[in-house]
């Protein structure tokens, strides 16, 4: 009895150092680990928030497995950097759930942010936000490839994305004859 | 078109393709007075054609640019067609929208709202015989897509002395007003039954309604000017009451014509005008008291004298008066000697870019999401090479109306 109730304390202890944590360990699909603040992660990811609260933070470090290092690291960052700038209301609001709200032009140390980012490392960054439910994140990375998208042809978009043309020429013949104001060429 | 030349350099990427909701997260971001920019990435696939062209694609883009859609241009209803519209693009040159059709044929543009224009066949018989039957024929064309619904004519046993209309959407609806000798009448056409059904009828005010005045939506009730320009028409789309609001008491009858506005983001009634004496062109903005009474508050005003070239204000010449203002957008549409719209934001004065007379002009303000025909079509073999006979078959162009 004395040794059950000696265990059953120190799991309620151990319990209350675990809740009393305020960083979570996240570990990428390489294997490595990052550390984040728990207030800046629940707030920021709806993903991490339900893992929060349901416990499934495991404290060796929560595997994200569709996430490399490169790309959690960059998370990591961003949550860090968020947690350090005065966050505007808008932030805080547009990080709730399915975003439909009016889109807030990104602040300066965002732009800065992602400006910084390879091309890689951005379109990487942009599926993790997306898996971790990071609205305001998904945000200023779709922002940025938006904007680098700007004044690009249908062949210079494709380029960027990998993605094959399935036009015949028959239909893009159509449309270029239907919609003449928006080519370039013509 | 199939793989690449073994020399060509590799993609930039060679990871699998984004997933569809990123790429809408994307390209849901790309700013709304960049018309082309979408279209461009619309021609990148079908796949993301169709993805653009989807309801909640357009839905979402709405949502995300909450009062920004921009002003895509104008449609004019010219003197050399005897009326009939003609849309205008708002940029001559490079990239701005503009329909495969400009011209809406024998129809005059009456009204347009989300990306909707109202159109009514141009009566071909000036006889003003007063016994006779009177059909009112209207048409609702969508520019972006070149979509044409004809609507059912509204048939009226005896003749219509007056009448004005709009199209409203959420649900899209059009409803006309109109007086004649016994009775003030209100229709409105529902697509559903693809019918009219007679909303209110009542006793005619004594006035008529102007029909050259486009009507705004404010706080749930269209509002119509009277011909005589001392009173508005108020028809409420829940009440289905309608009722008359005082214009200033110090205006003329036949005073200078007004243009209506919707304020606010569509939640207080207002109007524009220009002085005749001093050149001013004010917006007057509607209080309703706690017990319904109205009164008008200047809000603000402009001398055109600082903003438009001498030459448009001689003394001698045309006197400037408003037009139309292009809600949510502020631009001011107004008719001097020539066409000039004023962009209230930056104070811009920009020469229309018409070189025909107009009665009338209604502004179109609207998103540009592509609904690319030619992609939407699906495929009556895929991988065989049937691809040219792919002209929509279902939509109707407005030069085969009429």
């Amino acid at each position: 009895m004395e040794v059950d109730k000696g265990k059953g304390e120190a799991e309620e202890t151990r319990k209350v150092a675990e809740a009393d944590r305020d960083t979570v360990t996240l570990k990428s699909s390489d294997g490595k680990l990052f550390e984040v603040s728990k207030e800046a992660a629940a707030r920021l990811s709806t993903v991490l928030a339900g893992m929060i609260a349901g416990g499934s933070i495991d404290d060796n470090g929560t595997d994200l497995k569709q996430i490399g290092s490169e790309a959690l690291e960059n998370v990591v960052d961003y949550c860090n950097k968020h947690a350090n700038s005065i966050p505007s209301a808008a932030l805080i609001s547009s990080s709730i759930s399915f975003n439909t709200a009016p889109f807030k032009e990104p602040e300066e140390w965002e732009r800065k942010f992602v400006d910084r980012l390879s091309h890689d490392a951005l379109f990487d960054l942009v599926e993790a936000a997306n898996f971790l439910g990071m609205e305001r994140l998904l945000d200023v990375t779709c922002h940025k490839i938006s904007e680098m998208m700007k004044g690009k042809s249908p062949d210079q978009i494709r380029e960027v994305f990998n993605i094959k043309n399935d036009y015949t020429k028959e239909e893009l013949e159509e449309i270029r004859q239907e919609l003449a104001w928006a080519f370039y060429d013509d | 078109m199939d793989a690449p030349p073994l020399a060509a350099p590799p993609p930039l990427r060679v990871s699998p393709e984004l997933p569809l909701e990123i790429v809408e997260d994307i390209f849901i971001l790309v700013p709304p007075e960049d018309c082309a920019f979408l279209l461009r990435a619309a021609l990148a696939c079908k796949t993301w054609a169709h993805l653009f062209a989807s309801r909640g694609f357009s839905r979402r883009y709405r949502q995300r640019h909450r009062g920004a859609a921009p002003l895509l241009g104008f449609l004019a209803n010219l003197a050399d067609t005897g009326g009939a519209a003609r849309f205008i693009p708002a940029t001559i040159s490079g990239g701005g929208f503009r329909p495969f059709r400009a011209d809406s044929h024998g129809y005059r543009a009456h009204d347009a709202r989300y990306g909707r224009v109202l159109l009514s066949r141009v009566s071909v018989t000036s006889t003003t015989d007063t016994t006779s039957a009177q059909s009112i024929f209207l048409a609702v064309w969508v520019p972006i897509t070149g979509e044409v619904w004809r609507l059912p004519p509204l048939l009226r046993h005896r003749p219509v002395r007056s009448w004005n209309a709009a199209v409203i959407c959420d649900p899209f609806r059009v409803v006309v007003v109109g007086m004649d000798t016994r009775e003030l009448f209100v229709y409105t056409y529902v697509p559903e039954a693809h019918a009219w059904f007679v909303f209110a009828a009542g006793k005619p005010v004594s006035d008529q309604l102007d029909g050259d005045v486009a009507g705004v939506l404010v706080s749930d009730a269209l509002h119509f000017v009277l011909l005589k320009g001392t009173r508005i028409l108020k028809y409420h789309l829940l009440t289905r009451e309608v009722s008359t609001i005082r214009l200033p008491n110090r205006r003329r009858a036949y005073g200078p014509r007004i243009t209506l506005m919707a304020m606010e983001d569509g939640r207080r009634l207002g109007f524009a005008e220009v002085c005749t004496v001093t050149n001013i062109l004010r917006f007057m903005a509607l209080n309703i008291g706690r017990h319904g009474e109205t009164s008008w508050e200047m809000i603000r005003f402009i001398d055109l004298h600082d903003k438009l070239p001498a030459e448009a204000i001689s003394p001698l010449g045309f006197l400037p008066r408003v037009v139309a203002v292009a809600e949510g957008v502020d631009v001011v549409f107004l008719k001097t000697a020539d066409g000039l719209t004023l962009d209230l934001k930056s104070g811009k004065v920009t020469k229309i870019p018409m070189t025909n007379g107009f009665f009338d002009i209604i502004p179109y303000v609207s998103f540009y999401v592509p609904v690319l025909k030619a992609a939407l079509v699906v495929p009556s073999g895929v991988g065989t090479s049937g691809g040219a006979s792919t002209s929509g078959n279902n939509v109707q162009h407005v030069d085969h109306l009429g």
